[in-house]
């Protein structure tokens, strides 16, 4: 029994699960250092995500125009690796990978989990799982 | 700013924009935004430099380009720089995380410099986190 515990648990954080739980209303978004967007995000049981871009584009460019609205759906581009997040009014939150220069390019954005993990995408259609309490990594 | 401006060029070159604004009513137009930068009033002459440079590395690019351009072409640096120092200081994602916020709205407040060199970041980190 434990060990089919251990199997959901493990199933339930994937890339694509975690990501696709990323629904909810965007309570704050900011710019942070050096000029990554900060977004939290407040879901259906009350708890926060925290959406940051690093190596990446975003769009809109103000951050305030997204405070209010609910992020329903967020899925990646598998063609350019695009993180695009569908909001309540209809309008896109877009986050475009930057160019992939040398091997230690950092990631295009994380997403820390309400339950402490932290996703992280780029460079490239790579993905890593981590907590958010283990120590930060340069690259990836 | 010209909408013929090839800003594909920008991109192919890896330059650290900090924000783009995508525009799909204007098609495949992507219009780069400097706020931050505050070179806003510059961008024009900055993407037309760009526009026609060959791939180089980047301090190639910011001996040809200036102090202006200097600032839009370290984006990449600036990220892999505050990993790399969070990192050395024990920092994990989360105190990243909240460091982050707390090093932009200082800033902001012009109570450190606009650019930090790696040792000064390192420094403030250390402070940040006692």
């Amino acid at each position: 029994m434990e060990a089919l515990m251990a199997t959901v648990v493990a199933l339930d954080a994937s890339p694509l699960n975690l990501l696709h739980s990323l629904r909810g209303t965007i309570v704050d978004a900011r710019i942070a250092y050096p000029d990554v967007l900060h977004v939290e995000v407040r879901d259906a049981h009350g708890d926060l995500w925290r959406l940051v871009t690093q190596d990446a584009y975003w769009s809109p460019a103000d951050p305030a125009r997204l405070v209010g609205r609910s992020i329903d759906q967020a899925d990646i581009d598998r063609q350019t690796g695009e993180l695009r997040c569908r909001l309540s009014d209809g309008t896109v939150l877009d986050v475009k990978p930057a160019a992939v220069e040398a091997k230690d390019d950092p990631p295009n954005w994380e997403l820390i989990s309400p339950a402490g993990l932290v996703l992280e995408f780029g460079p490239g259609m790579r993905w890593r799982i981590g907590g958010a309490d283990d120590a930060a990594s340069a690259q990836r | 700013m010209s909408a013929k401006t090839d800003y594909s060029k920008l991109r192919r070159v890896g330059l650290g924009i900090r924000r783009v604004s995508v525009t799909p009513e204007n098609g495949n137009e992507v219009q780069p935004v400097l706020i931050a930068l505050g070179v806003e009033n510059r961008r024009a002459s900055v993407a037309r430099s760009v526009g026609s440079f060959p791939k180089c590395s980047d301090a190639a690019r910011r001996r040809v380009l200036g102090t202006g351009a200097l600032v839009l072409l370290s984006h990449k640096h600036d990220i892999k720089q505050f990993r790399q120092t969070c990192l050395e200081v024990g920092l994990t994602v989360s105190d990243r995380y909240a460091a982050s916020e707390d090093l932009h709205a200082e800033k902001a407040s012009g109570h450190l410099p606009a650019n930090m060199s790696y040792g000064e970041l390192l420094a403030w980190l250390r402070q940040w986190r006692r």
